[in-house]
């Protein structure tokens, strides 16, 4: 059985989650292809026509620290770690 | 009848959630407040809760999707076109109260409909497709006709997968799976929702 969590503790990391100026950005597929999304940002910072493309271009965000690629149902995917070297690829 | 409350009716189990979250979003993103069954309390006889419900709100989903029971032996669930039907009830008794009352049904498929329950022909039914993008933009397009300063269904869309990493962060970190659709009540997940939006916006 799940331990009971307060309710206003649970309140606060949604309020907290939403305004964290994390540098992470998003890899949203949709119905016309896949938007780059910068968080807290309302508008893609840019839309490709493969997932390839879209990281590539999330990649190249200056300071980004994390990728989030999501699934069609908006759950994530998998996220990409920019303080591994290995994942920055100019 | 509340201007802004919405009333749901639709499927509560694991494999409707993935539809359920966005179907919450996207109401309160434009402003309004969903109000389902399960955020009542339980002591109340549960048609009773509905009908409360359904008499206060002003606007209506109900997802008929899951006519097709998920294996040969299981039987079809009812619960979703009685309470449509309840509601088409309530707005037809009393055209002075209930008659401005707008009711949006969902399916799957745009004419699936028309072989099990043609008799709801005519009003407002939209198809999901059963994928969340679907479901936020057929609803945010149906409450664009009814009400003013909606934002673009691709805003909308992408606020979710936003959000929805941050509620797999949170509910992972204190220990719920956040595709249990019982890890919160529907309550929390509202209200949850709402302290989000309010702050993204």
């Amino acid at each position: 059985m799940a331990r009971t969590i307060k309710k206003t503790e649970l309140t606060k990391n949604f309020r907290a989650a939403a305004l964290n100026s994390k540098k992470m950005v998003h890899i949203v597929p949709s119905n016309d292809g896949w938007s780059v999304k910068k968080e807290g940002i309302k508008r893609s910072y840019a839309v490709k026509e493969t997932k390839k493309e879209a990281v590539k271009i999330a990649r190249n965000i200056k300071s980004v620290e994390s990728i989030i690629v999501h699934k069609q149902d908006g759950s994530v995917l998998k996220i990409i770690d920019m303080a591994d070297s290995k994942n920055r690829k100019y | 009848m509340n201007p802004n409350q919405v009333f749901i009716n639709c499927p509560f189990d694991n494999n409707y959630f993935p539809l359920l979250k966005p179907l919450l979003f996207v109401l309160i993103y434009i402003g309004l407040v969903p109000k389902i069954s399960e955020t009542s309390d339980s002591g109340e006889n549960r048609l009773n809760t509905i009908k409360k419900m359904m008499l206060s709100s002003k606007f209506s989903i109900h997802d008929l999707s899951r006519i097709k029971p998920f294996t040969i032996t299981d039987l079809p669930r009812f619960n979703m076109p009685f309470e449509c039907g309840f509601d088409f009830g309530i707005k037809m008794s009393n055209s002075q109260l209930y008659g401005t009352k707008k009711i949006l049904i969902l399916e799957t498929e745009q004419y699936r409909y028309k072989k099990f329950i043609s008799d709801i022909s005519g009003n407002d039914i939209k198809a999901h497709k059963e994928r969340p993008e679907t479901i936020i933009k057929v609803v945010r397009d149906w409450f664009k006709l009814n009400i003013p300063n909606v934002p673009r269904y691709k805003e909308v869309w992408l606020a979710y997968n936003e959000f929805t990493s941050d509620f797999e962060s949170i509910l992972t970190n204190e220990g719920y799976n956040p595709q249990d659709i019982n890890a919160l009540t529907f309550c929390d997940i509202i209200e949850n929702m709402s302290e989000w939006i309010t702050e993204y916006i």
